[in-house]
């Protein structure tokens, strides 16, 4: 198996192959630096690269396994996080100028976890400043699209997606508030989670919106994701908010059957105006397949979902305003124009209307909650079309209509499970004929994670997208 | 109100904030014909979360 084949097998498998002593650890860090050094300079998915700390890492686990020590359920296998991740001795940017420099002294409990699991840390991801969105000018390199490098890759973790559909990593992290993993999972081509709101530790994550952010993995197969979940989860004493619920046993999950499963398809994000014929045909194939699994599919309608956009932006931004608004009133051409906007658009929303926002998230979030009375799963697409092109996604906005249209429909597709506090995925679905990828977007309830896993790795199974590569 | 709130905005930033602003005001205009005044706005999820 040459270098790059090993890059792209799968995390579980590579962390199998190296307890059998097939691969060495240090080679495989080598083939990913390798992998880095060939593409990332077009790709941009990387702020750094922790080149002698990973091959430090890698020779100390070829020593363990060599005298027989237990390696960790990922041990030798290479990762690496958004930037919004603190890691100790390592720049931490948040994507910004104003954090070019920042150290941090201590790691972020998820990638504390998977480190203790043996994981080796390769580097840090480039993303939209602050996890916003909208960078339009990044400071650290234009993140570009591994399957037509015109294209934006999605975001705000930008850099995951990339890293992990060009194999720049085995798997990724991403912080998920509106939609910053599915998105990038989905327009990346690639399996992205985020978990029900609680389920994971935000200690050392930098934040947005104190009540949606959620960290998540991303990976090349459900499996993977499945097994990063498994380590990511559960109480931290050092996030209040995390939950005490037992965390369940992902992995198992995969492989289960999806016979007599309920899934609801959503009329509103499906067959709306906004979605492309190309996703929505995608999205019909994806729901008949699974019928064909055994899952009985029927529609549901959430009329108040197209709202959702601009509910969460008014909500997430201003209190992203408010978290910036020393630093945007102080250094303020330190942040990107497309930041800077956005956090001053938010900050001078009027406070009844935030407040108006806060309640109408109430009734969505019943709305949803209420779809789950009758289905086990609720399926659309991720996106309403495939990934936009740098340029478009660059242009100036010349009117309040455009500015809805650009900011508030996409997000309208990722923001409900936000609103609501529940677990969502993207799992690649098909291609678009200019050769981008589209991603099902499925959603549980609360704290079943489980079964989405299930349905979109009995859908994965039967499905060839996943072992696409992007050309170089 | 950017003055007010101790911001500074040149001209292009202002454009664009103008349209961010209304895009915003136009579309949460929609959510009043929600029953607002039925619900508390409360941010947690569930309490089985």
């Amino acid at each position: 198996m040459t270098g790059d084949d090993l890059a792209f097998q799968p995390a579980t498998a590579l962390a199998g192959m190296i307890r059998d002593k097939q691969v060495s650890p240090v080679d495989l860090v080598q083939a990913y630096l390798s992998r880095i050094d060939r593409l990332d300079d077009g790709l941009r998915a990387y702020v750094t690269v922790c080149r002698d700390a990973a091959l430090a890492a890698a020779r100390a686990a070829e020593s363990r396994r060599g005298r027989g020590a237990p390696l960790g359920r990922l041990g030798g296998v290479p990762f690496a996080v958004k930037d919004q991740f603190d890691t100790k001795g390592v720049t931490t940017t948040q994507g910004s100028k104003l954090y070019a420099d920042r150290v941090p002294d201590e790691t972020a409990t998820v990638v504390a976890r998977l480190e203790a699991e043996g994981a080796i840390l390769l580097g840090k991801l480039n993303m939209t400043e602050f996890a916003l969105g909208g960078t339009q000018d990044f400071p650290f390199g234009q993140p570009r699209n591994p399957w037509h490098r015109a294209h934006d890759p999605g975001g705000s973790s930008s850099g995951s997606g990339i890293a992990t559909a060009a194999a720049l990593a085995a798997f990724t992290l991403g912080e998920d508030t509106g939609g910053s993993v599915r998105s990038p999972a989905g327009f990346c081509g690639v399996v992205g989670i985020r978990p029900t709101w609680g389920r994971v530790s935000r200690h050392g994550v930098f934040p947005l919106s104190w009540s949606m952010d959620a960290p998540g993995p991303l990976g090349r197969t459900v499996a993977d994701v499945a097994m990063v979940l498994a380590i990511m989860a559960g109480r931290d004493p050092r996030d209040p908010l995390t939950s005490d619920a037992p965390v369940a046993d992902y992995p198992a999950a995969v492989g289960s059957e999806v016979g007599g499963l309920r899934i609801g398809m959503i009329t509103e994000l499906t067959a709306g105006p906004d979605t492309s014929s190309e996703v929505r045909g995608a999205i019909d194939t994806a729901a008949k397949l699974l019928g064909g699994l055994g899952a009985r599919v029927d529609p549901v309608s959430i009329p108040t979902l197209p709202l959702a956009g601009a509910v969460f932006m008014a909500l997430a931004d201003s209190e992203g305003a408010g978290l910036h608004m020393d630093a945007l009133r102080t250094r303020p051409l330190d942040f990107d124009r497309g930041t800077r906007r956005r956090l001053i658009a938010a900050g001078l929303l009027p406070t009844a209307i935030t407040q108006e926002a806060a309640r109408a998230r109430v009734i969505i979030r019943t709305e949803v909650l209420r779809a789950f009375d009758r289905f086990d799963v609720l399926l659309s697409p991720t996106a309403p079309s495939t990934a936009a092109s740098i340029t478009a996604m660059r242009a100036p906005i010349e009117s309040g209509e455009e500015a809805a249209r650009r900011f508030f429909t996409r997000r309208s597709f990722t923001t409900p499970a936000s609103l609501a506090g529940l677990p969502a995925i993207s799992v690649p679905c098909g291609f678009s004929v200019a050769g981008l990828p589209i991603g099902l977007h499925l959603m549980g309830r609360v704290f079943d994670e489980s079964t989405l896993f299930r349905v979109a790795h009995a859908y994965e199974r039967a499905t060839p997208w996943h072992q696409r590569r992007p050309a170089e | 109100m950017a003055e007010a709130t101790g911001l500074a905005l040149d001209t292009d930033d202002l454009v664009e904030v103008t349209h961010r602003l209304n895009a915003f005001l136009h579309a949460l205009a929609a959510i009043r014909a929600l029953p607002l005044a039925t619900v508390e706005p409360v941010p947690l999820p569930p309490a089985d979360a």
